[in-house]
């Protein structure tokens, strides 16, 4: 960390922009079964209608106890007029909640969607994304100059995918692509995904992999299996997703297969990067024979093309200074701060720009809280 | 300073001869009718590096990416932890970043001599 260089930023306030890289949307299917097309998907369309709980019978969701069991969620907390309030998840809360925190922009990702890997019908996961891609577009990314959207493709159908991001890739707002992080059947290295990332990569967006606790039942089934707790899928689901997609991809070559690709891992905090860069590099110089593709080493990779959204920082009890420390391990070129609101662990800017300032260079500073994602999603 | 290493006849081929130049050990490697000298020091752990198995090298080139066998000995591996060395100029394979010292040889008189600056 610097000692000589300018830290003359003291509040939030002080930064020309706030942008949150991971904002979410509470969608109901019932929101965007509007949206799915009754030509393309009459059939299928008809059966998601039904669905009573689609967490179950349409997705694969389960969870070792109820979800935030007697927790006051954020999402439901009701004072400062609603503005965290799941239920009112529409246009103009999620710009109320941005206002709320001082955030600029949001790059919107789903919540029920994020466990897309679960459905387990070929036709039901793809009408569910063209439906889903179409709502958020409609009502959030064209309505809003502050919000982004992020296409939203399928495992199940990856030809869908990459038709869903030429049609919507080079539309104003339309950032990124979101390939989900946790408990897809082919893991998102294979060549399985050649279509969604030839077609992302053709369109200019980086492809974005948010991890899930709804899916560890798929993606983590032996621990999930032993789980007594939700608190332990909560725990266990982020970073255990993010460790295997990012060995995986990078031992397996992607970044050189796709060379203009752009890579952002989100939803596991920061302090797991430094700890598996150089674990990934100690057995890439010893094992490298296995990895020939890969002509530097994988943190290299990481440094050039892959990006960390922050949230959540993790807590440092009284040692905030460790923030700083792991920020800078981590490269804080690679990371973009995110929000995550309304989740309950949600974190506010000054979560994680306090234990920054003053540490970090104000240049860096300002690359985290806002102006790298600015950069990396080409924010107009 | 030019330090007599081993008579050509002593050098088999894919062979190398490990000596003691002022204070530093040094391998000459002989492969191809070429010999290459290289500090048998690994940068990573002080390992013996030159005491490692000499060996061709996995490549895979795009845009597919398959592995290929390159069989032409060139890589040395330390024997403690398989870093992989290019005894033509030191470089690591995995990252050229990282490399240990080469030097100059000389044939003279059927004598393969290591120079040492």
């Amino acid at each position: 960390m610097s000692q000589a260089a300018d830290h003359s930023l003291r509040q939030v306030s002080d930064l020309d922009v706030v942008v949150s890289a991971d904002e979410h949307v509470s969608e109901a299917v019932e929101d965007f079964l509007p949206y799915i097309d009754e030509d393309r998907y009459s059939g299928i369309k008809r059966i998601i209608e039904q669905s009573e709980d689609p967490w179950r019978e349409l997705f694969s969701v389960t969870t070792a106890l109820p979800p935030f069991s007697n927790t006051a969620m954020a999402s439901n907390y009701g004072g400062a007029d609603g503005v965290m309030q799941q239920g009112e998840d529409k246009l103009e809360t999620k710009l109320l909640r941005l206002d709320e925190f001082d955030i600029d922009y949001g790059i919107l990702n789903p919540t029920l969607m994020v466990a897309l890997p679960t459905v387990n019908n070929r036709q039901a996961a793809a009408a569910l994304t063209q439906g889903y891609n179409a709502w958020l577009y409609e009502e959030f990314v064209t309505r809003s100059d502050r919000l982004y959207g992020a296409i939203v493709v399928p495992g199940q159908d990856p030809e869908m995918g990459a038709r869903e991001i030429r049609k919507y890739g080079d539309r104003d707002g339309v950032v990124a692509v979101q390939l989900g992080a946790t408990g897809h059947s082919i893991p998102v290295s294979h060549d399985w995904w050649a279509p969604v990332y030839e077609a992302a990569q053709e369109m200019d967006l980086p492809v974005k992999y948010h991890s899930s606790f709804p899916a560890i039942g798929h993606g983590f089934p032996l621990q999930h299996r032993w789980h007594q707790l939700f608190a332990q899928d909560k725990v266990l689901a982020h970073p255990f997703s993010q460790m295997w997609n990012l060995l995986k991809l990078l031992y397996e070559g992607v970044p050189m297969q796709y060379p203009d690709l752009t890579f952002v891992i989100q939803e596991a905090g920061i302090g797991w990067i430094p700890y598996w860069k150089m674990r990934l590099d100690r057995y890439h110089l010893g094992l490298g024979s296995e990895m020939p593709m890969l002509d530097k080493l994988p943190s290299k990779y990481i440094d050039e093309r892959f990006y960390f959204t922050t949230q959540p920082v993790g807590h440092a009890d009284r040692e905030v200074k460790h923030v700083a420390q792991l920020a800078e391990m981590a490269g804080p070129g690679n990371l973009v701060y995110a929000a995550d609101i309304p989740h309950s662990d949600f974190d506010t800017p000054e979560e994680l720009f306090n234990p920054i300032r003053g540490e970090l260079d104000d240049d860096q500073v300002r690359g985290i809280m806002g102006e790298t994602a600015i950069e990396v999603f080409d924010l107009q | 300073m030019k330090h007599r290493v081993a008579s050509t006849e002593e050098f088999g081929e894919n062979e190398r001869v490990i000596v003691e130049v002022q204070g530093a050990e040094i391998a000459v490697f002989h492969t191809d009718g070429e010999y290459h000298a290289v500090l048998n020091y690994c940068v990573h752990q002080s390992g013996p590096l030159c005491e490692g198995p000499l060996s061709g090298k996995m490549v895979a080139d795009p845009p597919e990416f398959d592995w290929r066998y390159d069989e032409t000995p060139r890589v040395v591996t330390c024997p403690w932890h398989n870093w992989k060395f290019d005894i033509r100029t030191g470089e690591n394979v995995q990252d050229g970043t990282y490399q240990v010292p080469t030097f100059k040889t000389e044939i003279e008189d059927g004598d393969v001599y290591v120079i040492r600056e």
